[in-house]
């Protein structure tokens, strides 16, 4: 039995996200007979995959008592690289998004770290630079990914294709990586008490330029999913990532307020609003009721892990 | 954990010092804290480092230990130039600090606390929590702490936290443990326990120095002590070369007598200014209490043991939750700060850096806040009395500023505090709470608050005094009540006032039953 660590009580955190998750496929299993048609499961995973890297990406800004709110044009403008550039550099494009998404994630950390911006305007700042190169590179959704990448990526049709592996080596790694590595304990520890984690020790200043590189390659990523995807680029594309990845890993137990939460938390959290936004369209509800259920899900999940932290303050 | 830990050749460490402490200084902005401070601590030595509050102390040991560089002077690490760059560097160096602000991580275990930095490593390098776990079960239990190690960061008490600050501390085996404050907030069984682990580490070889408030700890444990004061140091003597006696005078500068205002011997035919029936709030239990016009009540006991719901629920700030309040014989529920000072309370906080004072604006707006809202005339502030009000509250309080257009950051410490005494102050109270009245000021300015308190009470102002200083509460006090988690465990006469009898009360019931039998 794992003794009752920060391990333990961060993996604990992210079954009322699995619950969630479970009930929500139960409700639709029942109402909709498609739901485990294998076309919607590959397609659930395949949607999965931008939220999931880009929540991955977020809380781990997130565990550090710090918020990235770039990440959505960062999706955006990875979209629109990778569709200008795709048909001359081909595969070479790809180390070119990443390296894109590290130079926005240097941009917030520059100005967090060296300039002493308050991270949520810094990043708020550079979530609208980051759109305008998208909208210059891109004035219009448009361009072309190469048909190639969708063919390997995506073409299996198989449930057990490459999104999957993916996710699943993702998010494993960074299990591993925050849980059983000092560098983990350390992002942990400064979301936890940064005054704290200064005295013990922690190169807070490093921390921090870890975990906003982590979110730009991470959204970098996800943009690179989405591009796929769509086969074309999409400088608006990534808008409404910023909101969904916040509230997939609030809702996968993650504290805004940094020091708490699990990876495998931010999966379920992911997995729920993935399977909700899915329930609506084989429900044929409205979309614009998807929008507002989206809102009201991330107030109920703050609230209910709110409390949680009220009584611990207490 | 590296070298450091080692003892080095017995021939160099007789003739080296541990630590070589020579003309240390440190300013924050225009207020000097350390002058020219220079001792030495020996290998195998426990120095007890003395001061009131403000004298400089913390600022010294958070030097040692690489928080921040002092401005001039230099230290030596057995022998070598030892100039930390931060707190791992020192500890690197093999300089342990465990502080009184304790820096335990709320969201880890004790045992993640403990090996924070350090973890034991198993398969592929990765951290194993089972080891982790284990091997902080095992130290805990041989330094005989009673501390689970599943526990979390942000439920441990104050003393708990403590005591794992301080077992953290020995754990990395340090040439110079630094403690400051070990012992504030622990009972007498707990502060034994951590002198055997500062003996342990001594018969290691490693040298510990330790800043206490309590003298008969420094006299019981210290082989060597160093007085600082207001950033001096007054006295540096080996254990027979001084007394008691001796340690007060260097952390005073004079004999007590001279700063306390005396004290009228009775009270009982002063009317009841305010008066508490089973008054309870969060954090502490149902209190009743009467006191007189001119009386000084204090509340003594460990850190945490109520002081502080106790002096927010008599301001208002979280008033009280139940019982009955009556000040002059009429009901006055203190349901909120504007409540409590039309009632006449006024509450002098301990932090007055957050609660008390707007650190930028000038002396004149500072201490003008309440008075001018009784001064104005439709809501329109009139400057000219204000700059009167300001003035005459500067020469009244002797602020030491520049002048009333001075911003209160940049005052000491004392003056700032002074500020928020002229504040309150504007008109004579029925009610004076005073909540660590003197905490980071200096003597002088401390001798000037008592002084006001004490003309404030022969006016016939109620006092309350909740202080951990003791040499305060004893000077001040006409009668004190200790606290313990919460409720009054005892209350003592000023014929009965020791430090000892004030301790022995602060340790709770079982305290008192275990010096008993």
């Amino acid at each position: 039995m794992l003794p009752r660590g920060s391990l333990r009580i961060n993996l604990l955190l992210g079954v009322p996200a699995l619950l969630l998750a479970a009930a929500v496929v139960a409700v639709a299993a029942i109402w909709s007979g498609d739901f485990f048609a294998a076309g919607n499961l590959g397609n659930l995973v395949n949607r999965v995959l931008p939220l999931a890297l880009t929540a991955l990406g977020q809380a781990f800004v997130l565990f550090a008592g710090r918020i990235d709110l770039s990440v959505g044009s960062i999706i955006s403008l990875a979209t629109a690289i990778l569709a200008t550039t795709s048909n001359e550099l081909g595969w070479l494009a790809i180390p070119l998004v990443l390296a894109a998404g590290l130079a926005c994630g240097a941009l917030n950390a520059a100005g967090v770290i060296w300039l002493r911006i308050n991270p949520l305007i810094m990043t708020l700042a550079t979530a609208a630079v980051v759109k305008g190169i998208a909208m210059l590179l891109l004035p219009s959704p448009g361009g072309e990914v190469d048909y190639g990448f969708y063919d390997l990526f995506y073409g299996q049709d198989l449930l057990v294709g490459w999104p999957l592996a993916v996710i699943v080596a993702v998010f494993a790694l960074a299990f591993i990586m925050l849980g059983f590595t000092r560098f983990g304990r350390r992002i942990y520890a400064l979301g936890s008490d940064e005054r704290a984690a200064y005295a013990n020790g922690v190169d807070v200043r490093r921390v921090e330029w870890s975990v906003f590189l982590l979110s730009g390659l991470f959204s970098a990523a996800a943009g690179i999913a989405v591009g796929i995807k769509i086969l074309s680029g999409d400088p608006l594309i990534g808008d409404s990532f910023t909101l969904d990845a916040i509230a997939a890993a609030v809702l996968g137990g993650v504290a805004l307020t940094g020091g708490r939460g699990g990876v495998l938390g931010v999966l379920a959290g992911s997995i729920a609003l993935v399977l909700i936004a899915n329930a609506f369209n084989l429900l044929e509800l409205d979309p614009n009721l998807q929008q507002i259920a989206k809102g009201l899900i991330f107030v109920v999940a703050l609230m209910l892990f709110m409390r949680g932290a009220a009584k611990r303050a207490a | 954990m590296t070298k450091p830990a080692s003892p080095q050749s017995p021939d160099s460490a007789a003739a080296l010092p541990r630590l070589a402490v020579s003309g240390v200084s440190k300013s924050f902005g225009s207020n000097l804290v350390l002058r020219d401070v220079s001792f030495s601590v020996r290998a195998g030595e426990v120095v007890s480092l003395v001061g009131e509050n403000g004298a400089g102390k913390s600022t010294l040991m958070h030097i040692c230990a690489g928080t921040f560089p002092p401005d001039g002077g230099t230290l030596m690490l057995d022998g070598a130039a030892y100039r930390p760059a931060s707190p791992r560097a020192a500890s690197k160096a093999g300089v342990a600090l465990a502080l009184q602000e304790t820096a335990i991580l709320p969201d880890l275990t004790v045992a993640e606390n403990l090996f924070f930095g350090d973890e034991p490593r198993g398969l592929l390098g990765l951290m194993s929590q089972k080891r982790l776990h284990w091997d902080a079960e095992a130290l805990l239990a041989d330094l005989g702490f009673a501390l689970k190690a599943d526990r979390l960061g942000a439920e441990l008490s104050a003393a708990e936290r403590q005591m794992l600050e301080i077992a953290r501390a020995v754990r990395q085996k340090p040439r110079l443990l630094i403690l400051d404050e070990p012992t504030a907030s622990l009972s007498s069984h707990e502060t034994d326990l951590v002198l055997k682990a500062m003996d342990r580490i001594k018969q290691g070889g490693g040298s510990v120095i330790f800043i206490s408030h309590r003298l008969d700890e420094v006299m019981q444990a210290a082989d060597h002590a160093v007085v600082l004061k207001d950033g001096m140091l007054t006295l540096d003597a080996v254990r027979g070369g001084f007394t008691r006696d001796d340690l007060i005078r260097a952390m005073v500068g004079r004999t007590l007598t001279d700063i306390f205002p005396p004290r009228p011997a009775s009270f009982t035919d002063k009317p009841v200014r305010l008066a508490l029936e089973g008054a309870v709030a969060p954090g502490l239990k149902p209190l009743t209490l009467a006191v007189r016009a001119g009386e000084i009540i204090g509340f003594a006991g460990l850190e945490g043991q109520g002081q502080r719901p106790l002096a927010r629920a008599l301001s208002g700030i979280a008033p009280f939750t139940g019982g009955t309040i009556a000040i002059d014989d009429k009901a006055t529920p203190i349901s909120s700060v504007s409540r409590g000072i039309a009632a006449g309370i006024a509450s002098i906080p301990d932090d007055r850096k957050h609660e008390g004072l707007a650190l930028d604006l000038p002396v004149r707006m500072n201490v003008s806040l309440f008075a001018l809202s009784r001064k104005s005339r439709w809501g329109w502030l009139r400057q000219q009395l204000e700059q009167t009000f300001a003035e005459e509250a500067r020469r009244r309080f002797a602020i030491r500023t520049t002048g009333i257009e001075q911003p209160v950051r940049q005052l000491s410490g004392g003056n700032q505090q002074k500020v928020v005494f002229a504040r309150w102050l504007a008109e004579t109270p029925k009610v004076l709470v005073l909540y660590e009245p003197t905490k980071g000021v200096d003597v002088g300015a401390k001798t000037e608050i008592y002084r006001l308190v004490g003309e404030l009470s022969a006016q016939g102002v109620a006092v309350i005094l909740i202080s951990a200083d003791m040499l305060e509460l004893i000077g001040l006090s006409d009668r004190i009540h200790v606290l313990f988690e919460g409720a009054v465990t005892g209350t003592l006469e000023r014929s009965d006032f020791s430090e000892e009898a004030i301790m022995r009360l602060a340790a709770g019931p079982e305290g008192v039953l275990g010096h008993a039998a």
